[in-house]
């Protein structure tokens, strides 16, 4: 059935299909308006706004990676590494920071003022507070202040704390090497750096850290060491119970294995804890066995004794006169303990006599004893693998004067570190070959695969096999009959010297007449040497003769070591054996 | 039949939209999974470094002097108190020449 419209329903037709375009045409409209300013912001400006979601979604920052650690010859860890957490701050998050700086000083104890300072900074990441205590972690994250987070990072640890301190030297705070093996090895030890990228969700949670996706930094290598920790341990408790006893202003006590050059003990006071650096001084912390040189008073006359017999310009029968104990050297007198009359220079060493060994320098001539100096190794560096050696001081001859040569046989007017001396000496335990001293045996990677051994180096042959065994002799004699008495271990033949060296007054510029040096150097046993040991006790109060204040700490050391080592008295049915773990000499050594 | 399609064609719209986001969702909840575990490791790595150090802290030499001496009353031995007498090698090959190395063998009283 058809039925007409009217003109009201006509009219009323027509503006509803008008509204209904009017409001289409408002949606195209909108959708157009949309379309342009999702282009704009899609297209035109698409790098603008990637940067802004990556700074509000994303943090990046740098860190170092775990430092290798650092063993004994045993394997047992000297220095290692704890996981500890670092406090940082995203300024962009942080709506009031007056109030979190507060917040914050109540557990960190840092200045309000100076965080707040960071916390206003128009950068997108700064560090709070780096390595901090596990209850301070605690308490921020109790806080749970906004815009603040840690993050883990590495910490150097030495468990042992003070043991082997000026050797192993310390890291700092970016884990970077400054002091000792931590700084000589530091390209080794020092782990890859890593860029951490921290990805956070609106509430500021951590959803994936982008690092995660890449292939993890390397750890870096760990170093194995030629020093055993027991026979430091030994040597640090032996020197202390020294230093206290004789009120010295410090000391030291070396040991070396003469047939390799490895380093057995390094042991100095004052010393340090490299897990309090702050606490510590470089006075403390400075490696005085390789940087600070001294006058080694009559444990040089080892030296020469050997020169003189290599050069043929005397033998052990010969007789010196030593007069009646005192010898004029342009306008001074160099004295003898006691008047000697004619000695043969057996006993001018057994009884460390000044003048036996003046006239014998003057036999033997300027050039030689330079020479032969030279050769011992004075007058330069060792080639340990220690930062910071010294050359000691050794002039030429020809800027010697006429006290120098008489002076240089009583051990005056030459420095020698430590080290140089151990080493001369141990030249003389190994057959005249002289070594050069080291302390790192291996490096081996994250995985624990050897990337690096050590092989014995000889530097070169200051003297020959025959003159080696003839100087041990006379120093065995030195313990056994003249002024190393108290070095001698019950059972081991013994070869020392003893030596005792007036210092140096830094006001007067002459020698002091209450501040000495007393040392004694020598190697155990005597006819198959494995321990060369060196003492040196500084400014000892009351008697300071090396064989009364270094003699006997020589002896509680070998004593010790040698029981630890399994070494055989000589006077048991054999000698020398060991199949123990603490095999000293197993190397083939290169030349340099 | 056209609003039978037009539904079917709907609801598989919406499926593959859903699936697309549920995909999405679970990807960064199983990052919040992973992020939690990858916590946990951390923190166990991290205890396991604090036991290592702390048994290298009570390995001392110096600590176990001092309580061989002060606890247990112990001291070191005497120079005549430790022997060493010839043991067997292992394996019959001495790395230390023809003799037969020596061990340890007793600590006798004074």
């Amino acid at each position: 059935m058809n039925r007409s419209f009217t003109k009201k329903e006509i009219k009323s037709a027509g503006e509803g299909t008008g509204r209904r375009a009017f409001i289409g045409l408002c949606f195209l409209f909108g959708f157009v308006i949309l379309f342009l300013r999702f282009g704009y912001l899609q297209v035109l400006q698409a790098e603008t706004m990637k940067l802004k979601a990556r700074q509000q979604h994303e943090k990046s920052i740098t860190l170092a990676s775990n430092r290798g650690a650092i063993v004994d010859r045993q394997g047992k860890p000297l220095a290692l590494n704890l996981d500890v957490s670092s406090v940082y701050a995203t300024p962009s998050s942080i709506d009031d920071p007056a109030g979190v700086a507060r917040q914050l000083t109540r557990v960190l104890g840092v200045p309000p003022e100076s965080l707040e300072k960071r916390l206003r900074a128009k950068r997108d990441f700064v560090w709070i507070q780096r390595k901090i205590e596990d209850a301070q972690v605690k308490r921020l994250t109790d806080l749970d202040l906004p815009g603040v987070d840690v993050v883990a990072e590495s910490r150097r640890f030495y468990p042992k704390g003070t043991l082997l301190a000026h050797v192993l030297g310390f890291a700092g705070i970016d884990s970077q090497g400054l002091e000792g093996l931590e700084n000589g090895y530091d390209e080794h030890l020092r782990g890859q750096v890593r860029q951490v990228v921290l990805q956070q969700d609106a509430l500021g949670r951590i959803i994936i850290p982008e690092s995660r996706r890449k292939p993890q930094a390397l750890s870096g290598h760990a170093i194995s060491l030629t020093i055993d920790e027991v026979i430091q341990y030994i040597a640090e408790q032996a020197l202390d119970q020294a230093v206290k006893a004789t009120k010295a202003r410090g000391g030291a006590v070396l040991v070396m294995a003469p047939k390799t050059g490895q380093m057995l003990a390094w042991a100095l006071r004052p010393t340090f804890d490299p897990n309090h650096i702050p606490q510590a001084s470089p006075e403390q912390w400075r490696n005085r066995g390789v940087t600070d040189p001294y006058e080694p008073g009559s444990t040089l006359k080892v030296v020469l004794a050997a020169a003189a017999l290599e050069s043929n310009s005397i033998t052990p029968d010969t007789l010196l006169y030593a007069g009646d104990g005192e010898v004029p050297i342009s306008g001074t007198v160099i004295h003898d303990h006691e008047k000697a009359g004619w000695v043969t220079f057996r006993e001018a060493v057994q009884r460390s006599s000044n003048v036996a060994f003046v006239k014998m320098s003057w036999d033997l001539g300027k050039e030689q004893v330079y020479q032969f100096l030279r050769t011992f190794g004075f007058g330069e560096k060792t080639g340990i693998d220690l930062p910071g050696e010294s050359i000691g001081i050794l002039r030429r001859p020809d800027q010697w004067s006429l006290r120098t040569l008489p002076s240089l046989a009583i051990g005056q007017e030459i420095a020698v570190t430590p080290l140089q001396l151990l080493t001369a000496v141990s030249a003389i335990a190994n057959d005249g070959w002289l070594m050069r001293p080291f302390l790192v045996r291996e490096i081996s990677d994250h995985q624990g695969r050897s990337v690096w051994k050590h092989v014995p180096h000889i530097r070169r042959r200051p003297i020959g096999a025959e003159t080696a065994k003839t100087v041990t002799d006379l120093l065995v004699n030195v313990v056994e009959r003249g002024t190393g008495k108290r070095a001698a271990v019950p059972g081991y033949r013994v070869a020392g010297k003893t030596g005792t060296a007036q210092k140096v007054d830094s006001e007067t510029g002459t020698y002091s007449s209450t501040k000495f040096v007393g040392s004694f150097v020598g190697f155990v046993p005597a006819e198959d040497p494995r321990l060369a040991i060196l003492v040196v006790i500084d400014e000892p109060q009351g008697p300071a003769w090396g064989g009364v204040v270094a003699a006997p700490v020589f002896r509680k050391v070998a004593e010790q070591a040698l029981r630890y080592l399994s070494v055989a008295p000589g006077d048991e049915p054999r000698v020398v054996a060991s199949r123990s773990k603490h095999v000293l000499d197993g190397y083939q050594p290169n030349w340099e | 039949m056209k609003w039978v399609l037009w539904t079917l064609l709907m609801v598989s719209v919406s499926g593959v939209l859903l699936f697309y986001v549920w995909g999405k969702v679970d990807v960064v909840r199983v990052g919040y999974e992973l992020e939690a575990l990858l916590k946990k490791k951390a923190a166990l790595t991290q205890e396991h470094e604090r036991l290592q150090a702390r048994f290298s802290q009570l390995t001392a030499p110096e600590r176990i002097a001092s309580e061989a001496g002060d606890k247990l009353g112990m001291k070191p031995p005497g120079a005549r108190q430790v022997v060493l007498v010839p043991s067997q090698p292992e394996d019959g090959n001495s790395i230390d020449g023809p003799e037969p190395p020596l061990r340890l063998a007793r600590q006798t009283g004074e």
